[in-house]
């Protein structure tokens, strides 16, 4: 490694979210306790808000009681337009990270070629990560108009980023010893790729996509709150224009809901795809 | 970093890391120059437009609410994040408890609750700030519940057969060595609370500087809004840099301790 100066700091910057690792400690709740805890706990937290919007005036003016959540809750799952919505919302959710995924691993591939290739992008990388992606919207709006494919660029401007430095910083910390290994057995190129490159690249993808796909949800639902493209931001910003809080307070739930799903998808496919890595490595570094 | 290395190879360093940025400006420049497509105005006027607009009555009319807002934001979840993480750290079973909760929190895009929290709490300071905040607060949060739970038992032990108080186990032995982890927290916390107060000022807002971009943006102002832009990206970059200057320094007792 001639030049790495900054290394550290690129990695350390983007290691997102918890170790898989399990680690135990005494007085853990299992099975059947853990779940009546976690059913009092949410049992508690409806009380809680059935008793805010009661008591405290500012919530009992804005914000629905159980029961009228209740009700608007079937009104909105029963109304063809909410899954739409979030049939919208996913689309563009995931053409965005597909872009920025494909993308990003071309472009990681191509700077990583040559140490002067990364030397020059970088500071375009790293200027281009840190720049508020929402901040674009208004110059979308004006380029290019309301429209899905709008949302998507924007997603892919946010989250192609991530990708590319993850992809450059797996290829970089190939160990030296296994390609010294590869070229004493003639690996061809093919070959390396796909027994030495790929491997060493994949934990750190699972990381690029674990950050994009977050990105692109937060890009897409502020995307649409803010221009009314459709989708559920969209449908939130609409519902509350009418004033209706309640409908809004549940399509919010089901965009937290979108969000839940997305990560155990992701999360699902990681630990499929990785478990040789975590098995290998135990104590995430 | 002390080592000196050949002025040369410094120099050639410099010299491949600034290059591709002075061409894209260049090109930037000398294309647009005499562009007249209505939404790509030359670089010139944007330039004259920001130095006008953002070192005149903008700082102090669309800048500092902005930013004031946001740091006040940032900071409410940085003591909130910290404290409730440490809490939960300490107690595995609330911690597993609440977990349901904060994974949802987690996946909420905070965006969604923007028209929401102007029903609730109008469209003064006070939603622009707590709304920040809420942003802010899941990536410290749950850092802080692993960073201070992957703490090395015996550290723990020690504590305890010195008698260590309360106060100093947590100031100078569970946030110093949580901290390098808490920190990655506040870097994602940082980027998503500047992406919740633009929209915030885009979406409904009487200053700001998402205000401002907007409100040119409707006027067909597209000099205006390309300097708005500009400096909504120098302010992310400035917020990344700076940070990373501050974590540094707090970090420097590690790198002499290894």
């Amino acid at each position: 490694m001639t030049s790495s100066t900054g290394q550290e700091t690129v990695t350390s910057s983007l290691v997102v979210g918890r170790p898989l690792a399990p680690r135990r400690t005494r007085g853990e709740l299992r099975g059947a306790r853990l779940a009546a805890a976690r059913a009092v706990f949410f049992l508690v937290m409806l009380a809680g808000y059935q008793a805010a919007v009661t008591v405290v005036p500012t919530f009992a003016a804005t914000l629905p009681d159980l029961g009228e959540l209740a009700a608007g809750a079937v009104d909105v799952v029963a109304d063809a337009r909410f899954w739409l919505a979030i049939v919208h919302t996913i689309v563009a959710t995931l053409l965005g990270l597909s872009i920025s995924l494909a993308l990003g691993t071309v472009i990681g591939l191509v700077l990583s070629l040559h140490r002067n290739a990364w030397a020059s992008s970088r500071f375009v990388v790293d200027f281009m990560r840190t720049i508020p992606p929402i901040a674009l919207v208004p110059i979308a709006l004006l380029v290019l108009g309301v429209s899905m494919g709008m949302e998507v660029t924007l997603i892919v401007i946010a989250a192609v980023w991530p990708v590319i430095l993850q992809v450059y910083y797996g290829i970089s910390t190939v160990e030296p010893e296994l390609l010294e290994t590869a070229r004493i057995y003639r690996l061809t190129v093919w070959q390396r790729l796909a027994l030495v490159t790929t491997p060493a690249m994949l934990p750190p993808f699972a990381t690029a996509v674990r950050i994009s796909a977050t990105l692109s949800l937060l890009l897409a639902v502020g995307t649409e709150v803010i221009t009314s493209s459709g989708g559920l931001g969209a449908l939130i910003s609409r519902l509350q224009q009418v004033s209706n809080t309640t409908e809004s307070l549940i399509v919010i739930i089901a965009t937290g809901l979108v969000g839940l799903g997305l990560n155990a998808l992701l999360q699902w496919a990681q630990h499929t795809t990785l478990h040789w890595h975590y098995r290998t490595t135990k104590g995430d570094s | 970093m002390s080592s000196p290395r050949p002025v040369r190879s410094r120099l050639a360093a410099v010299a491949w890391a600034a290059w591709l940025p002075i061409v894209l400006v260049g090109v930037w420049w000398f294309a647009s120059a005499s562009s007249t497509l209505p939404y790509f105005p030359p670089l010139s006027e944007i330039v004259t437009s920001f130095r006008e607009t953002w070192f005149g009555p903008g700082f102090v009319d669309a800048i500092l609410p902005s930013m004031a807002n946001w740091a006040a934001g940032v900071g409410l979840a940085l003591v909130v994040g910290v404290a409730l993480g440490t809490a939960l750290a300490l107690s595995r079973r609330l911690e597993q408890i609440v977990d349901p909760l904060l994974q949802f929190a987690r996946a909420l895009p905070v965006v969604a609750l923007i028209p929401l929290s102007l029903v609730i709490l109008g469209t003064g300071t006070e939603q622009k700030v707590l709304l920040i905040a809420f942003s802010a607060l899941w990536p410290i949060l749950l850092n802080t519940v692993d960073a201070i739970r992957s703490i090395h038992p015996e550290i723990w032990q020690t504590t305890r057969v010195y008698s260590v108080t309360r106060g100093n186990v947590f100031f100078r032995v569970l946030l110093p060595g949580a901290f390098p982890q808490i920190s990655i927290g506040i870097r994602v916390s940082l980027s998503v609370s500047l992406v919740v107060m633009i929209a915030s000022e885009i979406y409904a807002s009487t200053q700001g500087i998402g205000f401002y971009v907007i409100s040119a943006q409707q006027q067909f102002d597209t000099v205006a809004v390309w300097s708005g832009v500009i400096l909504l990206g120098l302010i992310g970059y400035l917020v990344t840099v700076a940070y990373g200057r501050v974590e540094a320094r707090i970090l420097r007792w590690r790198r002499s301790a290894d």
